[in-house]
């Protein structure tokens, strides 16, 4: 056998491999931990955190700030079944709001020091998630290089690192169609474009309808669909069971399905974006949150942070759901709501199932990695707003149950980890995107609706092309957040799940 | 047969009484053994094919903390050999093979691929190649299969409990808390993951004496060295019958509204309280250095388990303790080298601190790599690379806080240079930031000898943290009293 030192057995990652993401810049944990894989697997971290952060300090790497990647509930992997038999307990869990409790906030550290910032740049973006990325990348494509990117926390930290990896063409309003249509077609040539692998797999997308209503309203978009090239079509319980064998389709009366769609692997797009936008000139700065603005004459002239003050007359508000929190810096007050949304993954299985499966009703995702895991999650009516990236026992019980209704062999899958992440949710669940009329300079990109990550390598394309090069597009025209006081907001997007 | 040659107390004087199948051929097993140790029992180390490179894997950690011994069994994929127990007729399948366990075709993507599997930049030159890379790579995904048969979970109720004080943990460190807090007049709960069958494997519950008041005994102090095997089921125990230790009952979160998850014979256990003390101990890690992932290394607790059900760990063993590990790990590890050559084996080599009687001991080297394949043949030393044949390397190293918990609830969990792991922050008296959360044992960097006597402290601690929270609700009472 080869020789080899291993760090995480469970997904043969090796000492080299751990020495090669520190040379490329992965220096914390959490960031090891994506680019290799490591602590993901069946171990659940048990057996590598501590050799990691050994072998981290052999490097070179500080130890002081070190911290292990954040230990994900179930601690052993459970089966699904026996996740979803307790919610035969009513009042087991009766609601998903969690007491404020006095737990501590930890703003993440920087491994190691961080490189000066600019004192200067033609565009502030503040959020390094892929919308931020994409546009930053975009930007400096068309020109326009002196651009910083001011990340809170690590690459990935936000809903870019924490989505389902899907993308799909199937939606109910035109706009979502055409943006995505022309965001998978980039997906498929990302991997060579920014030479970086995202694990694109075109499985489709199955939507499944459990009333007559949900299904007319399918049919509808699908008309819709097919108008815009999309190759979607109505399918029967019997016809979707063809299409995922294992399905149960006892309370399913049809659906639809577009070969199209897919999954990707959602981290290399962040690091694909940052890593060409570095070589055209862009500085993303991790561990830097905005704390302020600078206005002259109602217009931007700077940004603050706690290593420095920017200046800048055009500000890019691309934080996803903190953006509301950001714009609240300069007054401007935006409607979006963080809503909280869980997700979670099981142990790896040989392939067997290759759509993405989703319930409009319920809003249940789930599909198989490109891994073999299953990875998946579902919305909760009763979620209130608010920034909460902690997960509930609620959670784990409701998808649990949804899971084996939907596919009755995956009881005794085990569950390896839970999670959570924010949509950033409008009135209307359309974005809002372009400048805002009070503050000049001062231009929003947000309010995506927890489908930001799969539109992004669009959008981020159409709003870099625009602020470049003044580039009009629709996006930006009928977008904007002046629709919410006029009261003419557009057509909501009704295919939202998750 | 080769092994099972140990007998201890007379216990494994009858021959194993009933038959399991291992890739469709039978072997002989005892009735609730672990599968990893029956087929120890009959040198079959290699149990299964790791996920990226197809390299043999086999019993590592004997815990259900690491996952090298997956593979599947009736049916269902990807259980822990470690954790699983014979019953006769069971089919227990290798994972992630084309062939066997032994043979695989597929390990052919370990020499393919020497140099390291840069999965990043496989195969990004061009879009057809990539399309390429991508489908294959999902064709060799996954470990275990799907199970082909609906075995539906029958809608069990949940077990639901409100205490005062759960302990999770009930090792040295945990049952000393949990006796303070008794004698406090304190309701507490014990959730040791740990079956009850394991109680004579080092770092489980202590030996409790089902005549004893309800306190653990604390006779045994040096919980953590090896009591020899034949001590009496502690399932009985006057602390089972009263409901205040679940065995068998891993923690499966701790969420921030107070409730503790966790799973005991197929239920899921909930578990609210007003206060928490963490005893979790720690894991053991494989040793750092090349051909760490051989069947045929493993960690002193696994090597104990095997003992413990009257398997040797191989024929011709190599110790090795880093200089790292505590005194009471390296009694253990003597310990066991005293009793497998009893039972036999041939040690070779006793590398690390001390010596062992009957074993060359080199106290001035280390473990520099292990070699082999698909099993274990030598391990080299780092004393200039002399190689010494092996077919076993158990391996007692320093062992990790097991600080996940901690982190769950959001405590402070920064490196500690001087216990080679993560440690919780907390006081002296094991409160931390969280009132309600309270940490004692290897989890607070206490060595083994001394978790005892910090869980009683803690235990202590927690007692008047509830009491001075009593005054103050029955001043509150008094205070609206008209």
């Amino acid at each position: 056998m080869t020789t080899r030192e291993f760090v995480c057995l469970c997904e043969d990652v090796t000492r080299d491999d751990v020495v090669h993401a520190v040379a490329a810049g992965h220096t914390d944990m959490e960031s090891v931990k994506r680019y290799t894989g490591l602590g993901t697997g069946f171990c659940q971290g048990r057996s590598c955190m501590a050799p990691l952060a050994r072998l981290l300090a052999e490097l070179g790497v500080p130890t002081e700030h070190l911290r292990p990647m954040t230990a994900r509930a179930p601690l052993v992997p459970t089966p699904l079944g026996i996740l979803a038999a307790a919610g035969d307990l009513p009042e087991l869990y009766p609601s998903p709001v969690l007491p404020a409790l006095a737990r501590p906030v930890r703003e993440p550290e920087p491994a190691r020091e961080l490189p000066p910032l600019p004192s200067e740049a033609e565009v502030v973006v503040i959020g390094g998630g892929i919308m931020g990325l994409a546009t930053a990348y975009h930007l400096a494509k068309n020109g326009v290089t002196k651009v910083v990117v001011l990340e809170r926390s690590y690459l990935s930290a936000g809903a870019s690192g924490r989505n389902g990896g899907g993308i799909r063409e199937q939606w109910s309003t035109e706009q979502n169609v055409v943006l995505m249509k022309e965001s998978i077609g980039l997906c498929k040539r990302f991997a060579t474009d920014f030479g970086v692998n995202v694990w694109m797999r075109q499985g489709g997308y199955l939507f499944l309808a459990a009333n007559q209503e949900t299904l007319e309203g399918m049919q509808r978009n699908v008309a819709l669909q097919n108008g815009l090239d999309v190759p979607t079509r109505m399918v029967t319980a019997a016809a979707a069971k063809k299409l995922v064998p294992t399905l149960a389709t006892h309370d399913v009366v049809g659906g639809c399905f577009n070969p199209e769609d897919g999954v990707i692997f959602p981290w290399p797009f962040l690091w694909g974006y940052a890593n060409r936008a570095r070589e055209l000139g862009v500085h993303v700065a991790l561990y830097t949150p905005v704390i302020g603005f600078d206005l002259a004459a109602g217009r931007i002239s700077g940004v603050q942070t706690p290593r420095g003050r920017i200046r800048c007359n055009l500000v890019v508000n691309a934080a996803g759901a903190w953006s509301p929190e950001v714009a609240k810096l300069v007054g401007v007050t935006l409607p979006n709501e963080p809503e909280r949304h869980e997700i979670l993954v099981t142990e790896s299985l040989k392939p067997f199932m290759n759509p993405l499966v989703s319930e409009i009703g319920s809003g249940l995702y789930f599909s198989q990695s490109a891994r073999g895991e299953i990875v998946g999650g579902m919305g909760d009516p009763d979620e209130p707003h608010g920034i909460e990236m902690r997960s509930s026992s609620r959670f784990l019980n409701r998808m649990a149950r949804a899971l084996v209704n939907r596919i009755p062999n995956l009881a005794e899958v085990k569950v390896l980890r839970q999670w959570a992440g924010c949509y950033d949710v409008t009135p209307d669940r359309n974005p809002i995107v372009g400048e805002v009329e009070r503050v000049a300079g001062f231009f929003q990109l947000n309010g995506f609706v927890g489908h930001g990550f799969m539109m992004a390598p669009a959008v981020g394309k159409i709003v870099g092309e625009h602020l470049a090069k003044g580039r009009a597009h629709p996006l930006v025209e009928q977008n904007r957040l002046a629709r919410f006081a006029a009261g003419g907001v557009g057509t909501a997007e009704s295919m939202i799940i998750g | 047969m080769i092994y099972r040659k140990l007998e201890i107390d007379g216990r494994f004087g009858s021959p194993p009484e009933l038959a399991i199948e291992f890739d469709g051929r039978t072997y002989s097993a005892r009735h609730g053994e672990p599968l990893a140790v029956t087929l120890l029992a009959h040198e079959m180390r290699v149990l299964g094919r790791s996920s990226k490179y197809h390299r043999s894997r086999g019993l590592c950690c004997g815990r259900g903390t690491c996952g090298s011994c997956l593979a599947a069994v009736d049916g269902l994929p990807n259980q822990r050999l470690c954790q699983c127990e014979a019953r006769a007729g069971r089919v227990i399948e290798a994972q992630n093979t084309v062939g066997s366990a032994s043979f695989d075709l597929l390990s052919a993507i370990d020499w393919l691929f020497a140099d390291g599997f840069d999965h990043h930049h496989f195969m990004t030159a061009n879009e057809t190649l990539n399309r390429f890379a991508v489908t294959l790579a999902h064709k060799l995904a996954g470990l275990g299969r799907l199970p082909a048969t609906v075995r539906p979970h029958a809608p069990v109720v949940a077990e639901q409990r409100e205490v005062e004080v759960a302990i999770v943990g009930g090792g040295a460190a945990g049952l000393g808390a949990a006796a303070a807090l008794r004698s406090a007049g304190r309701e507490v709960l014990v959730l040791e993951a740990r079956p009850a069958r394991d109680a004579h494997v080092s770092g489980a519950p202590p030996v409790r004496d089902a005549s004893s008041s309800g306190a653990p005994s604390m006779r045994d102090a040096s919980l953590f060295g090896v009591s020899p095997a034949g001590v009496a089921s502690s399932s009985g125990g006057a602390w089972a019958r009263d409901r205040s230790l679940l065995e068998g009952c891993p923690v499966l979160g701790l969420y921030d509204d107070r409730e503790l998850l966790a799973v005991r014979d197929g239920r899921l256990v909930r578990v609210r309280a007003t206060a928490f003390v963490l005893a979790c101990g720690a894991h053991e890690q494989p040793p750092p250095c090349a051909g760490n992932d051989l069947p045929g290394l493993l960690l002193l607790r696994a090597a104990e388990l095997a003992l413990s059900h009257g398997v040797l760990p191989g024929r011709r063993l190599l110790i090795a303790v880093d200089a790292r590990a505590d005194d009471v790990a390296r009694a253990a590890a003597l310990q066991l080298g005293r009793q497998c050559i009893a039972g036999g084996a041939e040690v070779v080599a006793w590398v690390g601190p001390g010596e062992l009687p009957g074993a060359r001991s080199t106290s001035h080297a280390a473990l520099a790599a292990l070699e082999g394949g698909p099993t274990l043949r030598r391990a080299i030393l780092s004393d200039g690379g002399t190689a010494v044949e092996c077919d076993a390397v158990v391996w007692c190293g320093a062992r990790a806080p097991a600080y996940e918990l901690a982190r769950q609830v959001g405590l402070e969990t920064p490196y500690s240079v001087r216990h080679g792991g993560f440690l919780p922050q907390c006081r002296d008296d094991g409160s931390t930031e969280r009132p309600e959360v309270f940490i004692t044992g290897e989890l607070a960097g206490v060595g083994a000898a001394d978790a005892a006597e910090h869980g009683r402290k803690v235990g202590e601690r927690v007692a008047a943290s509830l009491a001075s929270r009593d005054g103050k609700a029955d001043t509150a009472r008094a205070g609206v009293t008209p």
